[in-house]
């Protein structure tokens, strides 16, 4: 079976007084992955890299076959082209959106933000499927933590992506929401069966979510 | 008084003219400079800062040698297309535009920069044109900060005196703008209608910091919303 | 070294006016060629002194005596202003003397085809621009205004002027090619002969006289007087004839 993920980057990051050099290769088919390390060992790089925010200095990123970056080959996809969700570590809402109009970012690709009233059924559906319909008119700084990470989930889900990448998603969360939360997640994971990876260096987790975790220590990739 | 009038008008011209010109030119280039890798970045930025610290009258100097008849600029624009800046209101639009540039594009600048780069970021991974993100993300959340400095850029171009001087003259009705007209007041002994064009200046600016004061309310840096 | 300290250790023991005295001359715009020249040989002549000198126009000149500035002797480019300078009772009646005379001229770039011979000349359609000191504040204007409206042509022309702050401003527009003719006087027109034309010479209602006098009250009336005798002497009056000034 060919993997789902065909990752292996490199990229040095020069420092004041050291050079951090990230050097992973990961090859997986898992649903979901989890990638398990301490802060600062370079599990959000990587993950930027895989969505395109991130050039690498060598090697490539595949998947599902498909070539999202290939050094030798000149190819680079702008994150605009990967078709991979994104949920950011500490959300990314975008302040002066609600967050009606924050989950329907990307239903329209124009240069203007529809109004207050724009929705799509696309968008109904997920704000039904969060429970979000009676916030849909507040704004970000009103929003509780558990409540923002349903809407940047939201948000991410709404244009379909192929895939979908976490950066500590419940890191700001106390334990009851986390695990309430990281629940809500598998289920998700397993309704729409879309791939996910998950930066977590919480060993719950790692136990409860994954079907396969891989740490990454300074800046390498460790298999378990 | 009638003199005053005109002189107010003009300047009120100049001014908008020198002022929107700078906000479409410095918030486009402060971009790039915000966002932008590319070489030279510091000396381009040094030069664009420029007009700001050259006292004024150099740069009107420096205007006049190039706009003027046999100046690059001026005779290439006279032969091609007929056109003439100086002694013109076109031609101190240029020079209220020049000084105060920098304004804009450091308040632009340094509003963009300001700016988490996450908002930007998640847009891009939510499949949305960088064109479109500028629009939709980077301006709603800079504004104020850019705003700011189009304020003081309004201001500066309504005071420009040296530069507009040499390169536009003093013509009423033309280029002759208020500070303009109370040098040549002050000049004359014309105590009355000194007095009176410096209040006219005074209400103007007045106007501007309490427009600014409604607009641009507490602090103009982040430009994001204050989280309760 | 020893001839420096020795002089230095004087100027600190002896306060007397006649060591380091500072002469401030105001003077218009059009006399600043040769005053430049006389000053050094003036500074020559009395130890210790030093020239100041503060060149414009000469209305600007008289108000900034009027708000108090510093200044000694006052040289005008007509009379009107320094009546005015009299009137405002800063200078004396007696104390006034006049040192030279000009003649007004019509100046075109050089190089250009324009060929002016006479003032009616300038009403043509190649004269889109012609440079004229402001007459609220520059002498030469008021003359220029005075000449053109005795031939009942300053509001026909008066909408291609363009008013300067001071002659030399207008010998400059001209210079430049910014304007198709300027009002300058004679011995204006003589100090860039590369860059302008004197086209014909313009008669004046009154004479051009330059009158000049020390201003009441300075603290250094002695080496004012000094001055204006200075400028009036065979020496001083040399000067000016070289850059083309008349006789009084």
């Amino acid at each position: 079976m060919a993997n789902l993920w065909n990752i292996a980057v490199s990229k040095e990051y020069a420092g004041k007084n050291r050079t951090f050099n990230l050097d992973v290769k990961i090859q997986s088919s898992a649903e979901r992955l989890v990638l398990f390390g301490v802060s600062g060992s370079g599990k959000t790089q990587l993950l930027r890299m895989l969505s395109g925010l991130v050039k690498p200095d060598q090697g490539s990123i595949e998947f599902e076959g498909k070539t999202l970056f290939n050094r030798n080959a000149a190819v680079n996809l702008s994150p605009q082209e990967r078709s991979l969700g994104y949920v950011f570590q500490e959300y990314a809402l975008f302040p002066h959106l609600t967050v009606i109009q924050n989950i329907a970012f990307s239903s329209n690709k124009g240069w203007f933000n529809k109004g207050q009233s724009f929705t799509d059924e696309n968008v109904e559906n997920w704000l039904e499927k969060f429970e979000l319909k009676n916030l849909a008119y507040q704004y970000p700084h009103q929003l509780s933590g558990g409540q923002s990470q349903r809407v940047a989930l939201a948000r991410a889900l709404v244009c379909q992506p192929k895939a979908l990448l976490l950066d500590e998603p419940f890191s700001a969360l106390d334990d009851g929401l986390r695990k309430a939360l990281r629940m809500e997640l598998y289920e998700l994971q397993k309704q729409l069966s879309i791939p996910m990876i998950l930066i977590s260096h919480n060993l719950d987790d790692v136990r409860s979510f994954s079907d396969e975790v891989i740490q990454i220590r300074e800046g390498r990739a460790i298999s378990e | 008084m009638d003199e005053a009038w005109i002189a107010l008008r003009l300047t009120l011209k100049v001014a908008g003219v020198a002022t929107v010109i700078n906000m479409l030119l410095g918030v486009g280039i402060a971009y790039l400079f915000a966002r932008k890798q590319f070489v030279g970045k510091n000396v381009g930025d040094a030069i664009l800062t420029l007009p700001m610290v050259l006292p004024p009258t150099v740069l009107g100097y420096y205007l006049l040698v190039l706009l003027g008849k046999h100046g690059p600029i001026g005779y290439f624009l006279k032969k091609y297309f007929d056109i003439n800046l100086i002694f013109t209101w076109q031609g101190a639009v240029i020079a209220a535009s020049m000084v105060s540039f920098p304004l804009v594009f450091k308040a632009a600048r340094a509003a963009f920069e300001s700016l988490e780069p996450q908002y930007e970021q998640a847009a891009r991974v939510l499949g949305v044109s960088d064109a479109a993100i500028f629009f939709r993300v980077t301006l709603p959340l800079a504004w104020r900060g850019i705003l700011a400095g189009v304020l003081l850029s309004f201001a500066r171009s309504a005071g420009e005196f040296g530069a507009t001087l040499m390169v536009a003259g003093s013509i009423p009705g033309k280029t002759q703008t208020l500070s303009i007209a109370v040098y040549e007041a002050v000049q004359a002994g014309q105590d009355e209608m000194a007095n009176f064009l410096v209040l006219l200046i005074s209400v103007v600016c007045m106007t501007v910091l309490l427009v600014s004061g409604k607009l641009v309310p507490g602090r103009v840096a982040s430009g994001v919303h204050d989280h309760g | 070294m020893k001839k420096i300290s020795v002089s230095l250790l004087l100027n600190l023991l002896l306060p007397i006016q006649v060591f380091a005295a500072d002469l401030t001359v105001s003077a218009a715009a059009s006399l600043t060629n040769a005053f430049k020249e006389m000053a050094p040989i003036f500074e020559k002549q009395n130890p210790g002194t030093k020239v100041l000198l503060n060149f414009a126009a000469s209305g600007p000149l008289l108000q900034q005596i009027i708000r108090g500035a510093p200044v000694d002797v006052f040289a005008s480019a007509d009379q009107e202003t320094m009546t005015q300078a009299q009137q405002a009772g800063f200078v004396k009646a007696d104390d006034q003397k006049i040192f030279a005379s000009n003649t007004l001229v019509v100046i075109v770039p050089k190089g250009g085809k324009q060929n002016p011979t006479e003032l009616s000349d300038l009403t043509k359609s190649q004269f889109q621009k012609i440079a004229i000191g402001l007459p609220a504040i520059v002498p030469v204007g008021r003359y220029t205004k005075s000449a053109l409206e005795k031939q009942n042509l300053w509001t026909t022309l008066e909408p291609k002027m363009i008013g300067t702050q001071s002659v030399r401003q207008a010998l400059d527009y001209v210079a430049r090619g910014e304007v198709d003719a300027g009002f300058v006087y004679s011995t204006d027109a003589a100090i860039t002969p590369n860059e302008v034309k004197r086209a014909f010479i313009v008669p004046t209602e009154m004479p051009i006289l330059y009158p000049i006098a020390p201003i009441k009250g300075s603290q250094n009336d002695v080496i004012a007087s000094k001055f204006i005798a200075f400028v009036g002497s065979t020496q001083g009056s040399g000067i000016l004839k070289s850059y083309g000034f008349g006789k009084p």
